[in-house]
């Protein structure tokens, strides 16, 4: 009995000193400023992402940053650096999301997450990746809790989801010049934000929403949803969530005979999407985005490293080209740090990053960050679906102070 | 817009009761709860994809041929993976059903992509209007579809050699081997037919959320509920639970707060658990087949 204590604390002894010494190697690292993940002039760059599960639509995000990055090798790469993209498949599960960004952190020895998928799962990492201190770069999410506070080692590109929120009341009062705004969004951290930024707005201005729907992923009948929007008498509804539910929400409002104005973040604007959807309906759908139209002359390189590198997705959808855009920044960022010769560290990165102020490329406009603002988007512009093509119906408009 | 709701749940829960019954038909022969209905649903129905939209094929041609293909698959899926662990304890196959549903997924994914892709509906009718409420042509179909389904299951069931013996099979499947009967071919017979329910589901529902490899993930979760409502042993419990829980789904959602949309209906199967466990419409026997 007495031989079995010992043997088991023995044991329990070895696992802690393991974890420590990988745990503290990890945090070394971060405190000393010296660049895991860098060997001579390679760099592993990691994010995790839903290669299975009920989210796999994402994936093309992930496959969108991938042909950056390869596209970037073989045109040489920064300053000689050239970058390998590790994918952890966390199936857009915040219970496995941790044990993805520790993989990609204490096995793949990554030197930044670049691009990690997901509303959920990010939340569900926050806690990890902040206190590892590895540099989170364009995570896929506009969770404030990411961003308010400011960490010090995570930068978001993409507009907040609660500020995107309140941009798009903003527009349907202003341009679209709505008289009564309703939400349908999905039941879940990505929906709330967005409809807790449409609230937020309508409240400076005195106003209230006519009702604001829920609904949960993978919800076949949307029939109530819609007969309450109606009933609502909304003249405008506001749509967040997923890119699935799109479709069946536009075609079951249609069967009801409901044709309100329609606003919904760029990942709704795919042709795939759209193209089912009654044109009567679509007609009356208008998006918000950061990111340029896949379409634009500026795109060109973002299209051929798609047709090259994976023709099976369709480059024409919002989803890759995030991607895309998203790598470009970590990219740039990346960029500055190396750029007088000095060695890739994480301070250094964050460094180049706060050092980016009304920072465009072909992929990002103004781009500012600051040591008090990781934020990095200021502005986005709307567009609409015609004749199968995007055309853009107002510039780039500054996003409301919401927080 | 009671009617409204009700009409539309009619219609979700049909879809429920074709996938239920697919549940239900392999758990009477195989007393294996088959977790890969939903991927088994899902691939198949991108086979049907591929072949209106890329073979070019016509609609009613391509889902006949889609519908066989599910059939050999199904029966494929139980020689292959099933029988070889169907002496041992139920939980095993049920665990195989779950790799099943793992691989399927992961195959659906990697040869049709994760991008949503558009379904052809089987009829673009306006459908028929009663008192001012129209029902489209697509839900005249699932509804028609699963009444069909229903009917021919129950012919076959009553009326038919082979469907005596898959039930003999179901009750007691030693004394039917000793009968003659080939309890195996009626497993693989059960598998293949609940594949051909899981396919005509998929591609009844796809036009209406669009095709992804998880599209059905809800439906599945769903259909489980419909079928420990009605009975795990029953096909019409199956179906009689796939209407009432689409119904419930439907006119709660409608009038009460979101959220109690999945309270309401897990309560429900809760309620049935407890005080008839065996289901609203199955036999006392499934109580002990169930502990």
């Amino acid at each position: 009995m007495k031989r079995q204590k010992t043997a088991i604390m023995t044991l329990l002894l070895g696992l802690l000193v393991c974890a420590s010494l990988v745990f503290g190697a990890v945090t070394r690292a971060s405190a000393q400023g010296t660049a895991p993940g860098v060997s001579g002039k390679e760099v592993t760059l990691g994010a995790w992402t839903p290669e299975s599960g009920l989210a796999t639509v994402l994936l093309s995000i992930s496959q969108g940053a991938d042909a950056y990055f390869r596209w970037s090798n073989d045109h040489g790469g920064i300053n000689g650096y050239h970058f390998k993209f590790v994918l952890a498949n966390d199936q857009y599960n915040p219970a496995l999301t941790p044990a993805a960004a520790r993989r990609l952190v204490e096995v793949d020895k990554a030197f930044a997450i670049v691009t990690a998928v997901g509303t959920p799962s990010n939340v569900a990492a926050l806690s990890y990746i902040s206190r590892v201190g590895i540099p989170n770069v364009g995570p896929l999410t506009g969770d404030p809790a990411l961003t308010h506070p400011v960490r010090k080692n995570i930068f978001t590109v993409m507009p907040d989801y609660t500020t995107e929120g309140a941009f798009q009341a903003q527009f349907a009062l202003d341009n679209l010049h709505s008289k009564s705004l309703a939400v349908i969004y999905q039941n879940d951290a990505l929906g709330k934000s967005g409809v807790d930024g449409v609230v937020k707005l309508l409240a400076q201005r005195g106003l209230k929403a006519a009702t604001t729907v829920p609904y949960d992923l993978g919800t076949v009948n949307f029939t109530p949803m819609i007969a309450r929007l109606k009933a609502s008498g909304a003249d405008t509804v506001i749509v967040w969530g997923s890119v699935p539910p799109f479709v069946p929400i536009l075609k079951g409002a249609q069967a009801l005979g409901y044709q309100p104005k329609w606003l919904a973040y760029l990942f709704d604007a795919a042709p795939a999407v759209l193209d089912q959807i009654p044109p009567a309906q679509v007609s009356n759908a208008y998006f918000d985005s950061w990111v340029p139209l896949p379409s634009d002359a500026a795109m060109a390189a973002y299209r051929e490293a798609m047709a090259k590198y994976y023709p099976q997705v369709t480059s024409s959808s919002f989803l890759p080209a995030t991607g895309w855009a998203l790598a470009s920044v970590f990219s740039s960022g990346f960029s500055r740090m190396v750029a007088g010769g000095a060695e890739p560290s994480w301070s250094g990165l964050e460094g180049a990053l706060e050092g980016m102020h009304d920072f465009s490329n072909a992929y990002v406009h103004g781009l500012t960050f600051a040591p008090d603002n990781h934020q990095g988007e200021p502005a986005e512009y709307v567009m609409k679906y015609e004749s199968g093509k995007f055309v853009k119906v107002a510039p780039y408009m500054p996003l409301p102070a919401i927080h | 817009m009671l009617a409204t709701l009700v009409v539309a749940g009619l219609v979700t829960g049909a879809i429920y009761a074709l996938v239920g019954l697919g549940l239900v038909i392999i758990y009477r022969t195989s007393q294996v709860v088959n977790f890969a209905q939903g991927d088994v649903s899902t691939l198949l129905t991108f086979v049907g994809f591929t072949l209106m939209t890329q073979w070019g094929m016509p609609y009613l041609a391509a889902f006949a041929l889609t519908l066989v293909g599910a059939f050999l698959f199904g029966a494929l899926v139980e020689r292959t993976v099933i029988r070889p662990v169907a002496s041992r304890s139920p939980i095993v196959a049920v665990g195989v059903t779950l790799g099943v549903a793992l691989i399927l997924n992961g195959a659906s994914s990697w040869r049709w992509g994760t991008q949503v892709q558009s379904f052809p509906a089987p009829t673009t009718a306006t459908g028929i209007t009663v008192g001012g409420m129209t029902v489209s042509g697509a839900s005249l179909v699932i509804l028609g579809v699963t009444a069909l389904s229903v009917a021919l299951l129950v012919v076959l069931y009553r009326y038919t050699r082979i469907g005596i013996s898959m039930r003999a099979t179901s009750e007691d499947s030693p004394a039917a081997e000793l009968m003659g009967i080939d309890v195996r071919a009626m497993a693989a017979l059960s598998w293949g037919m609940a594949a051909v329910l899981g396919a005509t589901a998929g591609m009844l529902v796809s036009p209406a959320i669009t095709l992804t490899p998880n599209q059905l993930d809800l439906v599945v979760i769903r259909s489980f509920a419909a079928v420990v409502v009605g009975g795990f042993t029953s096909t019409v419990g199956a179906v009689v639970g796939g209407l009432f829980i689409g119904v419930v789904e439907s006119v709660v959602a409608g009038y009460a707060p979101a959220d109690l949309t999945n309270i309401a209906m897990f309560a429900i199967v809760l309620i049935v658990l407890v005080f008839r466990p065996q289901g609203l419409l199955a036999g006392e026997e499934t109580r002990k087949s169930l502990v």
